[in-house]
């Protein structure tokens, strides 16, 4: 299940909610929650909002983005950080 | 010590790639080690395996210890290699799909379960025919509210700015012997430019407070929801929502609240779209028009004008999306509807904080500056003696012949328009400035007496409280009038409302502020839009927005004229 989140990551190349991922897979969000944060603690993934990145963007203070979507998570391939850019956006072409 | 053969009852099988290595460093750990009875074998090659070596040496250490984790580096790089995963995903992933087999086997879910509350309330706030008109109606009653429950304020704010605040600042001025050109630059400059914005602050408060209630209630998540369909037809999903319902407060969170869109094209559209909603900064402009000119209908004149900003925003989005922004796939939208909840006052502090601040904060910097420049152009050259003849006039009056089919082609009018391309709320600072512009009234050494200004200030404060209090009232019960007449609405509003009368009709002023809600987004807006998609898309957004709303108060000044409305 862990590696099917990684591949849903790596196929999209763009920051997935984890109601997103319980949808795809059909599992319980709780479930994957706990997966996600598996993936989180192994260093694969980083969680959007927690890590500081949301800090970077002009709009963080009035966005309501991540109430409405819950918690996303980006992919961090073996190279490295699959990260926004210097500008700190949060989506990756 | 466990033997091979006595298989536990409870093992995760981890596959036929993993397995072989962990009953190959199992038997070595087994071979090197006597272990105490309470530690499996199985286990600590696990553990080891995983990378927690600290476990081997805690317990052993010594040369043995050396060679196991020797043993279970050359397996983890064998086997790193083999999983496209990686060693420590498999082994988690092979505890969840043990998890998840339990589970499956144990669980027994209701085929239908009872329906909660929220679930209740969810099917008539989430109706695919009832949601939009029971947004449409809440918003209606938002506004009503902003409308009733700000106006006391709004003359308690004006008298206090115009009275003590600018008496107290000749008084100074006169103090240390300031000329009188900087008497009329800080007292028509400054304190009438930046004092004519402040009045609406309680305005934006109850405003703010509404939306952070609807907020934090769950409420718009359903909208969001509900929106979807609507959308759809835009080639949008819902989630273009959270940018666009931004855009009400202040369009420059929405255009970076599109990066949370997928495409390219979903962002572009959603952001060209954003500006078109009614910004907080306009809200100003509405209620001193509404106020001069509709009296208790003033109100409904403002949700139309919210209500108008969303249905040009579809017929735009429309035009674009078969134009410029085709697109074929449309994207899923997955958002979980949190349960209805009472919204917490520190949640609501901090909306109505945040927003209000922002709001004070432009006042104190851009609007000052601006009020300072358009006064200083109002007075130059110093051998003018109307102000129409002033540099602002001059270059005001150049461009008011375009305006004139709209019905509002004054110098004044179109003077109020330039300076708010900069920023929507120096449209009514300009008109406090232009229109309330006679010298010499507010430098009239009138008597000052703090302490009793500060009584007037604190008795107007409560009376406003009070007056605020019934209009709530009022407006929540429609129909039923438990305080003030009709004719009480005709002695609100602010002094600018009241000078009004003397430079527009109804029907002009209906069109002005139609233009209002429309026209060219403010200078942070096309920055923002062009720091995200370019120049050119800025310029778009600027031209087209322009263009409509000058075809729509056009449209409706000339229809209005052929119906025989003045």
């Amino acid at each position: 299940m862990l590696a099917q989140i990684l591949v849903e990551f790596d196929r999209e190349r763009r920051p997935l909610s984890s109601r997103e991922l319980a949808s795809r897979l059909g599992k319980d969000l709780a479930a994957v929650e706990g997966m996600l944060e598996t993936l989180v603690r192994s260093g694969r993934l980083v969680e959007l909002g927690l890590d500081g990145l949301c800090e970077q963007c002009p709009a963080h203070r009035l966005c309501i983005v991540l109430p409405f979507e819950g918690r996303r998570f980006y992919l961090v391939t073996r190279e490295g950080r699959e990260l926004p850019d210097e500008h700190g956006t949060c989506w990756e072409d | 010590m466990t033997s091979p053969d006595t298989k536990p009852v409870f093992q995760i099988d981890y596959g036929p790639v993993i397995e072989p290595e962990i009953e190959d460093l199992r038997a070595l750990i087994e071979e090197r080690f006597e272990l105490p009875d309470q530690i499996k074998s199985r286990w600590l090659a696990l553990k080891v395996l995983e990378g927690e070596t600290g476990v081997l040496e805690h317990l052993l250490g010594g040369e043995d210890a050396r060679i196991v984790l020797e043993r279970a580096h050359s397996i983890r790089s064998r086997l790193d290699a083999q999983i496209p995963e990686g060693l420590e995903i498999a082994l988690a992933d092979g505890r969840y799909e043990r998890v998840g087999r339990i589970v499956e086997q144990s669980l027994t879910r209701p085929e239908e379960p009872a329906r909660s509350r929220t679930e209740q309330a969810d099917r008539i706030v989430t109706h695919p025919w009832l949601g939009i008109p029971i947004f449409m109606m809440v918003m209606y009653l938002v506004f009503s509210l902003v409308v009733n429950v700000s106006e006391p304020y709004l003359g308690w704010i004006e008298a206090v700015v115009s009275g003590p605040i600018s008496n107290w600042a000749g008084a100074l001025l006169s103090s240390i012997g300031a000329s009188a050109w900087l008497h009329g630059l800080i007292l028509e400059g400054a304190i009438a430019g930046v004092g004519g914005v402040l009045v609406f602050v309680p305005g934006l408060v109850v405003l703010f407070a509404f939306i952070g209630l609807l907020e934090d209630s769950g409420y718009l998540a359903r909208v969001a929801f509900v929106m979807n369909r609507f959308l759809a037809f835009l080639g949008l999903s819902g989630k273009s929502f959270v940018p666009l319902i931004l855009g009400f407060g202040c369009a420059v969170p929405g255009i970076y609240a599109t990066r949370t869109l997928e495409s390219r094209r979903d962002r572009l559209l959603t952001a060209l779209l954003v500006p078109i909603m009614s910004c907080s900064a306009r809200l100003p402009v509405y209620v001193v028009f509404g106020m001069a000119f509709f009296g208790r209908n003033a109100d409904q004149v403002i949700w139309g004008l919210y209500s108008l900003g969303i249905a040009m925003a579809v017929l735009l989005g429309y035009f674009y999306s078969r134009t410029l922004l085709r697109s074929s796939e449309s994207m899923a939208f997955l958002m979980e509807l949190p349960s209805y909840r009472l919204p917490r006052p520190s949640n609501l502090w901090i909306h109505v904080s945040t927003r209000t601040g922002d709001f004070l904060r432009n006042a104190g910097t851009l609007i000052l500056a601006a009020s300072l420049v358009v006064w200083l152009l109002l007075n130059v050259p110093s051998s003018a003696s109307r102000l129409e003849q002033s540099a602002f006039g001059k270059v005001s009056g150049f461009v008011a012949p375009v305006l004139e089919p709209a019905g509002f082609g004054t110098w004044e009018a179109s003077g109020s328009l330039i300076t708010g391309m900069v920023a929507k709320e120096l449209v009514i600072a300009t008109m406090t400035q232009i229109y309330l512009d006679e010298p010499g009234e507010s430098e009239a050494e009138s008597e000052i007496d703090p302490l009793q200004d500060l009584l007037d200030i604190g008795r107007g404060f409560i009376g406003a409280t009070i007056h605020a209090g019934e209009r709530f009232l009022d407006a929540i019960t429609p129909g039923v009038q438990l305080f003030g007449g009709e004719g009480d609405a005709e002695e609100e509003g602010t002094a600018l409302s009241f000078v009004l009368h003397d430079s527009f009709t109804p029907l002009s002023a209906l069109a002005f502020i139609i233009f209002v809600s429309l026209y060219t987004p403010c200078m942070a807006t096309l920055g923002a839009i062009r720091a995200e998609f370019g120049g050119r898309w800025a310029l778009l957004s600027a031209v087209s927005q322009t263009g409509m709303a000058w075809l729509a108060a056009t449209l409706i000044f000339q229809l209005g004229r052929l119906l025989g409305f003045s």
